[in-house]
């Protein structure tokens, strides 16, 4: 809809599209083998994450077609995650046996964060512009 | 192939549904489409009697996207990161020091009440971002699901707790409240910082995706210690 008068043509469009499809595709590859190759318990998604930041640094600016296809990407982000929140169903049992540590963790554990990023922030920053 | 395909546009239906919900409700945060997706899931999962296992192989296709939409949150974070350059040492210093608080604090609280490390482990990088959270706990030998309760739970915690916990330690200037509501909520305390400080929710998409990398940094070193 924004880009009805665009005059980049439709072919260049969609390769763009097809380049950032495969960027991504290739950097979850990548992250992956390289996560396994270093035996790291570390998502391999994340090693992507850096690569891309990486290479946005390098090139100085966010490609066209990679914009495009990561918007929709990011705004759906939680479709992506309903087959894995799902599993929650096999843990009912799970969580009410330990709903102390989860209901004291997202309560206590979340207020001494807030405080403890709020305070360290706030004395780095002192005599600073924000 | 007809089960996946079968489960896959299940899985669309409901999250369509629950998106409309979302909107419907005015971005009411018990609404989040991840909440009323599922549970639509579990429901359809219940009536059909099809296992979880059967569910989780066919819809393999949308599980294996949440990688490479991790690895687009490159982009948000690279539009903050002048900000980052700006001011690196006062944002990096908080970052590390509420990543800390989050991920350690959670991991002594179990220990204290005598929780088994992989249930530890899948509460405490409760603070990231939840595909990034799931991701870590996962593996770390955590449970994704559990640890996305923990997000949720969390991010809802933390958006309602921020303003509070910081008045009463009279910290409460737009900056540190955007910061920490991202570091401590995610996406949910960055919407919530949209709304009241626009000015500055900058400072939260920036908290949120420094907090992101640096919980599953911080979850992986642990992970290989403990």
């Amino acid at each position: 809809m924004m880009f009805l008068k665009d005059r980049v043509p439709h072919a260049r469009r969609v390769a763009g599209w097809l380049a950032a499809a495969l960027l991504l595709a290739g950097l979850q590859w990548l992250g992956e083998a390289l996560v396994v190759f270093l035996g790291w318990p570390l998502p391999g998604s994340l090693p992507g994450l850096l690569m891309l930041l990486g290479l946005l640094a390098l090139r100085g600016g966010v490609p066209r077609g990679l914009d495009e296809v990561t918007t929709p990407l990011l705004r759906h982000l939680m479709l992506f995650l309903i087959p894995s929140v799902a599993a929650v169903g096999l843990y009912g049992h799970l969580l009410w046996q330990h709903a102390a540590l989860f209901a004291l963790a997202a309560t206590l554990v979340t207020a001494v964060t807030i405080a403890v990023t709020g305070w360290t922030l706030h004395r780095l920053m002192r005599g600073r512009q924000p | 192939m007809s089960t996946a395909v079968t489960w896959t546009v299940a899985t669309l239906a409901a999250y369509a549904a629950a998106l409309w919900l979302y909107r419907r409700s005015g971005h009411h945060l018990l609404c989040l489409p991840v909440l009323t997706g599922t549970a639509l899931v579990l429901v359809a999962l219940a009536l059909a009697g099809t296992a979880y296992p059967v569910y989780a192989e066919a819809t393999d296709l949308l599980r294996w996207l949440t990688g490479p939409a991790i690895i687009a949150l490159a982009v948000p974070l690279y539009r903050q990161a002048a900000l980052l350059r700006r001011m690196a040492l006062p944002l990096l210093g908080a970052l590390l020091a509420g990543c800390l608080a989050s991920v350690l604090g959670t991991l002594l609280l179990a220990q204290g009440l005598g929780s088994p490390l992989p249930f530890a482990l899948s509460i405490a990088p409760k603070a990231a971002t939840m595909p990034i959270a799931m991701a870590a706990a996962e593996r770390a030998g955590g449970l994704p699901a559990v640890a996305a309760l923990a997000v949720v739970a969390t991010g809802v915690l933390g958006t309602l707790l921020a303003g509070p916990v910081l008045r009463a330690l009279r910290l409460d200037d737009a900056t540190t409240r955007s910061f920490a509501l991202g570091l401590v909520a995610h996406a949910i305390g960055t919407a919530r910082a949209l709304q009241t400080h626009p000015d500055s929710v900058a400072f939260a998409a920036l908290a949120m995706g420094l907090n992101g990398v640096s919980t599953a940094l911080v979850i992986a070193l642990l992970a290989r210690w403990l």
